[in-house]
């Protein structure tokens, strides 16, 4: 598989232009400059000293000064520009970690065993395998896999292929910054594959009349197209109202971000450099001859830049004599403060959600069946902490109406409207180790679902009866469908696995009119965890 | 009641007495802002999995590297303060701290009573 069309997918929604090697563009330099230039040295040395000191304290400014150093240190034999070195590097990172992604379908999906679509997805790439149908009548098993645009780059920086940059600062080259990531989150993708299309499988009717004509029942199969793709669909969320500052946003956040952030706060505390560097006896040294070329630059801007550029040069070319792995501590610490940024987000994101408003778009190609698209409105409404309520609202039409049908079978399919309350068991939130849910849905089936069918070919105990024979072509009845699901999702603590069991009642299917219960079990995986084996190299 | 950290004439370093147990608070300016690692020496000081608002320690003798991870509700833009609690309702400040450097290193050096 090549990796150059993942690469135009993602290097143009990611990248940022601009600068490494230059201190000023450093959120926390930029600070302590301000601070500087803002102390009048001839009216309060005091504060104006205390203000050069700490500029000139690698413990105040580790990421910045990790920031310049990167730039600083990053080869450059083929005198490339910094964003040529930048893009082959990402390039080289992805080509060195082969990795191959892979997330249940939609509402009404061939082997769905949800009725209502949630609101939020997965943060970044989940696998689902669910079997069964709800409102279809053919059975499948479906793999689906599910994410949003924001889970590749963010997986990628935060395993140091691309890197993060602050949204305050320039940087030259590729990086994926939290605005960015925020924006690609509120659009995901979902691919269902039906597994079991070779083998095709059906439940009918039993042989009780259905015209009320008396004619012979007649043994029928369906006969799959060996369409492996199942459902693809896309979803923008329209309205996603953050709440990061209410009491209830920060006593979640408190509850959780340290065991969220305990492996990236981890990485990060155990890379060294303030320690090995300030334990040098020419640190010292350094910050006194530092303090002395910045404050010989007065209180011209440009030139404080330029002499705090110098010294960082000085301290760098320094401290590599002294301690050989620095290169490899840099690139240790871009990778755990990219680590950090990206979780420190995500944890936000997850639990800042409020009201979500979606559009969802999907096609769905159901075995032995035409190829219809849903559009569907979905609305996310948190009700407490532990509880949420999700309603759907959804039109289906036929992609197209085969000529033979065309008198009898309108384009607009059917019209659904599907609700479920859901319940965290767990004690701080929704993401706790179990949800229990109710769910309730109503179709609306305006026109005649078609079925292919093979004559030629039956299965012993499907059974039509009044169907002429050579039919190849099945009109289900219209009318109303509607059903009830109770399921309980488990979700083992530190674990990516949730499996859902449920138990559906529903009045008919599309094919099946009369009453049936169904018990459906999932599994879904969180395949973040993939990008774990993408190293730097 | 006193400090028991002293800022080092020209420097950003502490001053301490070897056994005095000091107490460090993170203040919140915007956003909250809370320390998940605490690393002093070789002792951590806040159980993995969690992140607290004041930690205590009891200085070792030796200049000895202090290692602080801040963690922030309002991400990049949060800021706040690691402050001593010098008891009786006083504090004092150590290191203004924002989201952009959530780590912030100190060394502290731990001498022998007078």
């Amino acid at each position: 598989m090549t990796r150059v069309p993942i690469l135009a997918l993602v290097m143009p929604v990611v990248t940022a232009m601009c600068c490494f090697g230059q201190v000023e563009n450093c959120t926390s330099y930029r600070k302590g400059i301000d601070r500087l230039m803002a102390t009048d040295r001839s009216r309060d040395p005091t504060s104006y000293e205390a203000a050069l000191r700490g500029l000139l304290d690698l413990g105040q400014h580790e990421r910045c000064f990790v920031v310049y150093a990167a730039g600083v240190l990053s080869p450059d034999p083929a005198g490339k520009g910094v964003i040529e070195r930048e893009f082959e590097g990402v390039a080289r990172r992805i080509e060195a970690s082969r990795t191959d992604k892979q997330a249940g379908p939609g509402a009404g999906g061939t082997a769905s065993t949800s009725v209502v679509s949630q609101g939020p997805v997965a943060k970044g790439l989940s696998v689902a395998t669910e079997y069964g149908a709800l409102t279809r009548s053919v059975n499948g098993q479906a793999i689906t896999i599910r994410g949003n645009l924001a889970g590749v780059p963010s997986a990628l920086a935060r395993n140091n292929i691309l890197p993060y940059c602050l949204a305050t600062e320039r940087r030259n080259g590729y990086c994926v910054s939290k605005s960015v990531l925020n924006i690609l989150r509120r659009v995901s993708f979902g691919v269902s594959f039906d597994a079991s299309r070779d083998g095709q499988s059906i439940t009918g009717t039993p042989a009780t009349g259905t015209s009320g004509s008396g004619a012979t029942a007649q043994p029928v199969t369906f006969t799959g197209k060996k369409r492996e793709i199942s459902l693809v669909s896309a979803r923008i969320e329209f309205w996603n109202h953050r709440d990061v500052t209410s009491k209830a946003f920060l006593d979640k956040w408190k509850a959780q971000v340290g065991t969220w952030m305990n492996e990236a706060t981890g990485a990060l505390v155990k890379v060294q450099i303030y320690g090995p560097v300030s334990a040098l006896p020419e640190y010292e040294e350094w910050q006194k001859r530092a303090q002395r070329r910045i404050e010989a630059a007065g209180r011209d801007r440009a030139a404080v830049e330029k002499a705090l550029n110098e010294s960082l040069r000085d301290l760098l070319d320094t401290v590599k004599r002294k301690i050989p792995d620095l290169g490899e501590r840099v690139d240790q610490a871009t990778a755990a403060y990219n680590r950090f940024f990206i979780d420190q987000n995500e944890l936000v994101e997850s639990l800042a959600k409020q009201p979500v408003l979606a559009f969802e778009c999907t096609n769905n190609r159901p075995l032995g069946q035409e190829p219809a698209s849903t559009f569907r409105l979905i609305f996310d409404l948190p009700l407490t902490v532990q509880t949420r309520l999700v309603a759907n609202g959804a039109i289906e039409i036929y992609d197209s109406v085969p000529k033979e049908a065309a008198a009898a079978v309108k384009r607009f399919r059917d019209a659904q409207f599907a609700f479920e309350l859901d319940h965290g068991l767990g004690s701080a939130s929704i993401l706790g180790p179990a949800t229990v849910s109710l769910a309730g849905y109503y179709q609306r089936q305006n026109t005649a679902a078609l079925l292919q069918v093979n004559p030629a070919n039956p299965v012993s105990g499907i059974t039509f009866t009044g169907l002429p024979p050579g039919a190849k072509t099945v009109f289900t009845k219209t009318g109303n469908i509607w059903l009830a699901q109770a399921k309980l999702s488990l979700a083992p603590q530190g674990s990516s696995v949730k499996i859902p069991l449920s138990v559906t009642y529903s009045n008919r299917t599309e094919l099946i009119d009369k009453p049936t219960w169904r018990a459906q079990v999932g599994v879904s995986y969180d395949f973040d965890s993939l990008f774990s084996g993408l190293a730097k190299q | 009641m006193a400090c028991h950290l002293r800022e080092r004439p020209h420097s950003t370093d502490f001053d301490a007495i070897v056994g005095d147990k000091v107490t460090l608070i993170a203040e919140d300016h915007i956003g909250n802002v809370m320390i998940a690692k605490a690393k002093y020496g070789d002792t951590d000081l806040v159980p993995d999995g969690t992140a607290v608002s004041r930690l205590d320690f009891t200085v070792a003798a030796g200049s000895v590297v202090m290692v602080l991870i801040f963690v922030f509700s309002a991400q990049e833009a949060g800021e706040g303060a690691l402050r001593e609690d010098c008891g009786g309702g006083s504090t004092q400040l150590l290191r203004d701290v924002s989201g952009d450097e959530p780590k912030v290193s100190f060394r502290i050096n731990g001498k022998a009573a007078a």
